[in-house]
């Protein structure tokens, strides 16, 4: 929350005083649309099922009136703001899920209606970073150094945000079909597995697909291609194995 | 060469969400020991990768 153009934390945006609240909601409906596609398909269906508790319910309720509000007073009360709308609309969601207690369990919905609200709560929480507002540019802050404008040493080439879109696909498939998994244990197992693997894909995925346009850093073929060896050995002795397992099984 | 090395890890990034893929559907189908196979041979693919992209210095 610190890069210029972001969403200060305790900094007041003059300009925003003349914003009315559908401008408000408007501007930051990165956060509201996935938060409310998030809150329907996990919060609010669970909720509204006939044995779950008053608790729950009201918890949904007050999770909405916080997801709705934050927009509202991110301009001028940035810290309320914040609060309501990732301590209150997270906390109120949570308190919701645990007061469903099993309910919440034994009402499996759709698996696949579960997977995207995940993928809805994760969008949730990429709005709440740095997003500059509609408008605003980095040079028209007050701490910035007046002067030519620094150009880039090299552009990436278009290949890159191409492949980054594949990279981030893939590493979602897991976190999919952790959905899938049945047993309570396993789902359990397979969930934390998919969200460090996804971590783990985009960490590394990123930095190759930047790597496309920065050859300059990199050592020569040679070194990359010894550092990989021993990796690429024991991949090959794995694949082996498996291959002497499918045959004697 | 460093063109075919930056699509090779690439290609192993890929092969490493495949692979992740694999070990969490198979642990759905209850093949624990298939899924533990598929997760270590994802982690050894990501590791070619990372290696292929951050080589350790030979000079240290």
């Amino acid at each position: 929350m610190t890069q210029l153009g972001g969403v200060e934390s305790n900094a007041r945006l003059p300009s925003s005083r003349a914003r009315s609240p559908l401008q408000a909601l408007r501007d930051r409906a990165n956060t509201v649309l996935p938060g409310a596609y998030a809150w329907v398909t996990t919060v609010a269906l669970p909720s509204v099922q006939q044995a779950a508790p008053l608790l729950a319910r009201v918890a949904a309720f007050g999770a909405l009136v916080a997801l709705v509000a934050a927009p509202l007073f991110i301009d001028e009360r940035p810290r309320v703001g914040r609060a309501l709308g990732v301590y209150a609309f997270i906390g109120l969601s949570l308190l919701s899920w645990v007061a469903l207690g099993s309910g919440l369990l034994q009402s499996r919905g759709d698996p696949l209606l579960s997977a995207l609200g995940a993928v809805a709560f994760m969008l949730y929480a990429l709005g709440w970073g740095s997003l500059r507002r509609r408008g605003l540019v980095p040079e028209d802050g007050p701490n910035v150094i007046a002067g030519p404008p620094l150009q880039p040493r090299s552009r990436p080439p278009a290949l890159v945000p191409v492949v980054f879109g594949v990279i981030i696909a893939s590493a979602l498939v897991p976190t999919f079909l952790a959905f899938r998994v049945a047993d309570m244990e396993r789902g359990l197992f397979a969930h934390a597995v998919a969200v460090l693997t996804a971590i783990l894909v985009i960490s590394v995925g990123s930095r190759a697909a930047l790597s496309l346009g920065q050859r300059r850093t990199l050592p020569p073929s040679a070194e990359r291609l010894n550092a990989a060896a021993v990796p690429l050995a024991l991949l090959a002795l794995a694949f082996g194995l498996g291959f002497l397992w499918l045959v004697v099984r | 060469m460093s063109k075919v090395i930056d699509a090779l890890s690439i290609l192993l990034v890929l092969g490493a969400a495949l692979a992740f893929s694999l070990g969490v559907a198979a642990l759905g189908e209850h093949h624990d020991l298939v899924s533990i196979y598929w997760l270590v041979i994802g982690g050894l693919v990501l590791r070619a990768a990372v290696e292929l992209l951050r080589p350790r210095s030979s000079s240290r």
